[in-house]
């Protein structure tokens, strides 16, 4: 399932842009996210939709054997 | 998804069948099978999935077997089933909360001046109930075959754009799928 985030990057790479939006603020801290990181992120994930049209995201937390099982 | 999904799509087509998703009904989860090879686009079986239960974590933490409204009737998986429903129940609830999270993000990034407007728009995505097109789709595109010429200037599932508010998209270690800006 490796393979599955490296053919994704592959095609990203492609793109001059290469939007990538890492969720690990929101999804692996024991805190909710402050006002400034939210809005950090949500400036983030604007730019890559408005400018590129789509955005890989990492640290999103779906678990690899969800998907691989 | 994908492992229990290939041993499903295996399956030979009178247990498929048995699955169905209703021709008449847009927004309900079921199988379908391929269409015939003169729609290549369409050639391709899926089977559409919605949340088990108006709670999803239910389904989660309890072992019982999950029941289906397929054709208004229940039907039970057999027992090979039911780890592509156990696996494709459990991602869905992680995608719910990858969704509420990104809809909170949206909500922000545009400055809407309520936060929830989108968790609100989307009160379906957990609740069957509530009437709405938002699914996991599980998708197989089956081989065509070595003598199969594909018709000039036409591919396989061509470009296309998804009209919902957004779409999560997963690839298996295959590859084939393109993002174009």
């Amino acid at each position: 399932m490796e393979n599955i985030f490296k053919n994704y990057k592959l095609i990203i790479k492609m793109s001059e842009t290469q939007p990538v939006l890492d969720l690990s603020v929101i999804t692996t801290s024991e805190n909710p996210p402050t006002d400034i990181e939210l809005s950090s992120k949500a400036a983030e994930l604007h730019d890559a939709l408005s400018l590129t049209g789509f955005v890989l995201l990492t640290n999103h937390g779906i678990s690899k054997e969800s998907v691989s099982n | 998804m994908y492992a229990s999904g290939i041993n499903f799509f295996q399956a030979p087509d009178h247990v498929k069948e048995e699955f169905q998703k209703p021709k008449d009904r847009v927004a309900y989860h079921g199988y379908n099978f391929a269409s015939d090879l003169s729609h290549h686009h369409k050639y391709r079986e899926y089977f559409h999935w919605w949340p088990n239960n108006p709670e999803p974590n239910m389904f989660i933490k309890g072992e019982e077997e999950p029941t289906y409204n397929v054709k208004d009737i229940e039907i039970r998986p057999r027992d090979f089933l039911r780890k592509f429903s156990y696996s494709n129940q459990s991602l869905i609830s992680e995608c719910n909360l990858l969704c509420k999270n990104l809809f909170t993000l949206l909500a922000t990034a545009l400055q809407l001046p309520d936060p929830k407007y989108f968790d609100a728009a989307h009160q379906g995505l957990e609740n069957r109930l509530v009437p709405n097109h938002t699914y996991l789709a599980s998708i197989f595109y089956p081989p065509l075959g070595d003598e199969y010429v594909m018709p000039r200037n036409k591919e396989r599932m061509g470009v296309h754009t998804d009209w919902d508010t957004f779409t999560l998209l997963f690839m298996d270690p295959i590859g084939g799928l393109e993002v174009i800006d």
